[in-house]
């Protein structure tokens, strides 16, 4: 009998501990699993660089974007005609790498006129990197072309690019910097001050184009020097500094192996193959005959490894992909019979499998709204599917139409596009889709840097109630969030509303409008669309329209009070209280 | 290894900024997931080599720990705490370890019925906290830059996934079994039952 107790007093306290520990198994999994997906090489964050709206932009800023929080964190900016590079993050997530050229000596903005001057008098400041002492200090002069540790076979290919440069004359070149910064936008680190050949403008223009490429153990880091319309491959060591040149060729990003010990590149005729052991042991030359790209060499990402590192896949004039065994240069087909063409592709970082947009089509008779789906392919088996099926929502046409990306994970597709707001008007934005939402960010609002924190912010109860103007009539409420405002006005026989805050700032009133909900999106409270001084309210309101970019000169330059001369007398607006 | 990574993507998530390159070669899991999984499968090799799991569950000071382990998952899981990848694994492989340790020897004392081979002696129970300093050292060395480490490291992982696949299924079986049972022998005594009140 004591031996049955026992007995089952022990399998009770198994049955205790079997159901624990599978709940807590359970429990963990179902945790990770349903966990926001990760696009840095991970997929949770974006590396991207945002501009103005427009050819010429004079800013470019290059942010972090967490895809499920919605913040971002500035890592580097530049004004004038100085220019970012697109980003290239790391295998392991902790550095991203980018080219940065700097503004042209007679356009350099004055320190003080730095966005970050003006921004004392925020809260939300953001803040530029602080640069961590140099490995290239400012002072050090770029290094010349073929700087680098020859690498290239045969190596008197080497010598004579050196040659062939040294004999031209008048050769214009401009410094690119190679740097590296962390995501959290801390730490920030110039590895290679160098010396591009060719012309400033045309240069410069391109450079959103180029991107660095990681070394699958982060250790080196791949990157291209323009030599006119050709160039060459190199890499940096990151732990010493050492720079090796790899390869002549004419692609603008680094096209390099999963096992990192291979490159690739074109010739200067688009249709020749070049690719060569990292380690400078052995070069080969493959004629494709696939006329690649049309009009000469490719400049975007569409030459990729297989992820076997055996294969290098092109595209070619009928965007389907061609994989060319790199030890036998036997050339494999790989198209989807579903999908009029393969674009976008990229190797999932997950299941290895490749992922690309199909339907889409980038010719001018194709008009909004396309259907476009995310597809996968098993490229061992060929087999594709459909992952999902997404609309593109109007797109401003003038703008190209935008960028796609694909995440490392297959997952989530990004467009980097310009789209109309309500009053018709571009804006630069981030569309993505997973499959089941889209979510649209607007990105030229993170170029704008708050000029006034929550400590600024007053309520005037005399602005509430109905005003009229020359031309319409607004009616002011109390908003639904503190010291807001709702403003209402018709306009063409349509209701128009947005929402309004009261600013204190330096001696005067502004009212900051926002057009749309982004007075609740966090962190966008402090950037209206429209700013306007309050010149007086009673007996007659008059409000004076000023540009948010001048606003902030005239802040930046008042030491302690503004004067209305500093902002001067025109676009004012008179409006009488309708009892 | 595309088969491995698809099984395990059905259990991670498989951030790939948050897994561990081994010579070149990207764990199908994220680091934390990669310290479960080795966990599991570490211990469970050593509970097999040793056959800890046959003698009892562990004792009361080994349990005290594994629920530590189990308790301090929230804190790294839900990101409350987030040093980095090498706590990233730490919390997995001391989480996997408590996971096995009360799974397997529960599931052997279930299927044999409470049978057990004997309690925990001293020499067992010294020898666990030696195998549970090994996995808290494993963070300080983990990845070896090898692609054999890396086919190592798979299969350990593979192994604790089994081991768990086992564990169910054992007491499943089990439970199947006893079901079946009771249901004939509910049978058998009805029909006796029957039977003896026809005859009264």
């Amino acid at each position: 009998m004591n031996t049955q107790e026992v007995k089952t007093v022990g399998c009770r306290k198994a049955w205790v501990a079997f159901v624990a520990a599978s709940f807590c198994l359970l429990i963990y999994v179902m945790a990770c699993v349903t966990s926001p997906p990760g696009w840095s090489p991970d997929s949770s964050k974006i590396a991207v660089l945002v501009s103005p709206p427009g050819d010429e932009p004079e800013m470019f800023a290059m942010f972090t974007y967490d895809i499920r929080t919605g913040e971002h964190v500035l890592l580097d900016e530049i004004k004038a005609d100085g220019v970012l590079s697109a980003p290239a993050w790391s295998p392991d997530g902790k550095w991203i790498a980018y080219y940065r050229v700097e503004p042209s000596p007679s356009e350099q903005v004055s320190p003080s006129s730095e966005p970050n001057a003006a921004v004392s008098i925020g809260e939300q400041a953001q803040k530029t990197p602080e640069d961590k002492p140099d490995r290239s200090a400012p002072s050090t002069p770029a290094e010349q072309p073929f700087s680098e540790e020859n690498q290239m076979l045969p190596s008197f290919m080497f010598e004579l690019a050196e040659e062939q440069l040294e004999d031209k004359n008048d050769v214009k070149t401009f410094d690119v910097k190679l740097v590296i910064a962390t995501p959290d936008g801390k730490e920030r680190e110039t590895l290679q001050v160098m010396k591009w050949v060719g012309d400033n403008d045309e240069g410069r223009k391109s450079m959103v184009f180029f991107r660095p490429t990681w070394s699958p153990d982060c250790k080196r880091l791949f990157y291209v020097r323009a030599l006119e319309e050709a160039g060459y491959t190199a890499s940096i060591d990151i732990a010493t500094g050492t720079t090796y040149a790899h390869l002549l060729g004419a692609t603008s990003n680094p096209v390099v192996s999963p096992d990192g010990k291979w490159a690739a590149s074109y010739l200067q005729d688009g249709d020749t193959l070049v690719v060569s052991g990292t380690d400078g042991s052995v070069c080969k030359y493959f004629k494709l005959d696939l006329e690649i790209g049309g009009d000469g060499p490719p400049i975007l990402d569409f030459t990729f490894w297989s992820p076997d590192s055996r294969k290098i896949l092109v595209m070619d004039k009928d965007l389907a992909l061609r994989g060319i065994d790199i030890a036998s240069g036997q050339t494999e087909l790989y198209k989807d019979p579903d999908a009029n063409s393969i674009a976008y592709p990229v190797i999932s970082s997950t299941d290895k499998k490749l992922y690309y947009l199909g339907g889409f089509r980038s010719d001018e008779e194709a008009h909004p709204p396309q259907t476009i789906s995310l597809k996968r392919m098993d490229l061992q088996t060929k087999r594709t599917r459909t992952i999902f099926t997404f609309r593109l929502p109007e797109i401003d046409d003038d703008d190209g139409g935008g960028l796609f990306s694909i995440s490392p994970n297959g997952k989530i597709v990004l467009l980097r596009t310009i789209i109309k707001d309500e009053s018709g008007e571009g804006k630069s934005a981030l569309i993505f889709w997973d499959g089941k939402t889209q979510k649209i960010v607007k990105t030229d609002r993170w170029l704008l840097k708050p000029l006034y924190g929550d400590s600024n912010l007053i309520f005037e109860e005399k602005l509430i109630g109905k005003w009229r103007g020359e031309d319409d009539l607004i009616t002011i409420a109390k908003g639904t969030q503190e010291k807001t405002y709702k403003l209402t006005w018709v306009e063409e026989d349509k209701e128009h509303h947005a929402v309004a805050n009261l600013v204190r700032l330096k001696g005067m009133t502004f009212l900051g409008v926002f057009l749309d909900e982004s007075l609740v999106e966090a962190g966008s409270h402090l950037l209206p669309d429209v700013f306007m001084r309050v010149a007086q309210i009673e007996p007659k309101l008059t409000l004076q329209a000023i540009e948010y970019n001048e606003l902030a000169e005239v802040l930046e330059k008042a030491a302690e009070s503004i004067r209305p001369e500093d902002i001067g007398a025109e676009n004012i607006s008179e409006f009488e209280r309708v009892k | 290894m595309s088969v491995i990574a698809h099984i395990f993507s059905f259990l991670c998530s498989q951030d790939a900024s948050r897994s561990f390159a081994v010579a070149g070669h990207l764990l199908p899991v994220c680091q934390r997931c990669a310290g479960l999984y080795l966990g599991m499968g570490v211990t469970f090799v050593y509970l097999l080599l040793n056959r800890e799991y046959r003698r009892d569950l562990p004792p009361r000071s080994i349990v005290y720990l594994n629920v530590a382990c189990l308790l301090a998952m929230p804190i790294f899981g839900f990101h409350l705490l987030d040093p980095g990848p090498a706590w990233r694994l730490w919390s997995g492989l001391v989480y996997g370890n408590a996971i096995v340790s009360l799974l397997l020897p529960a599931a052997s004392i279930i299927y044999n019925e409470g049978r057990r081979t004997g309690g925990h002696t001293e020499p067992s129970t010294t020898s666990f906290w030696i195998f549970f300093a090994f996995l808290n050292s494993m963070p300080l060395w983990f990845p070896a830059q090898s692609v054999w480490f890396y086919y190592a490291g798979l299969l350990f992982m593979l192994v604790g996934l089994l081991c768990v696949v086992l564990c169910v299924s054992v007491v499943t079986v089990l439970l199947i079994k006893k079901l079946f049972m009771s249901a004939v022998l509910k049978g058998i005594n009805n029909e006796y039952a029957r039977s003896q009140d026809s005859r009264l």
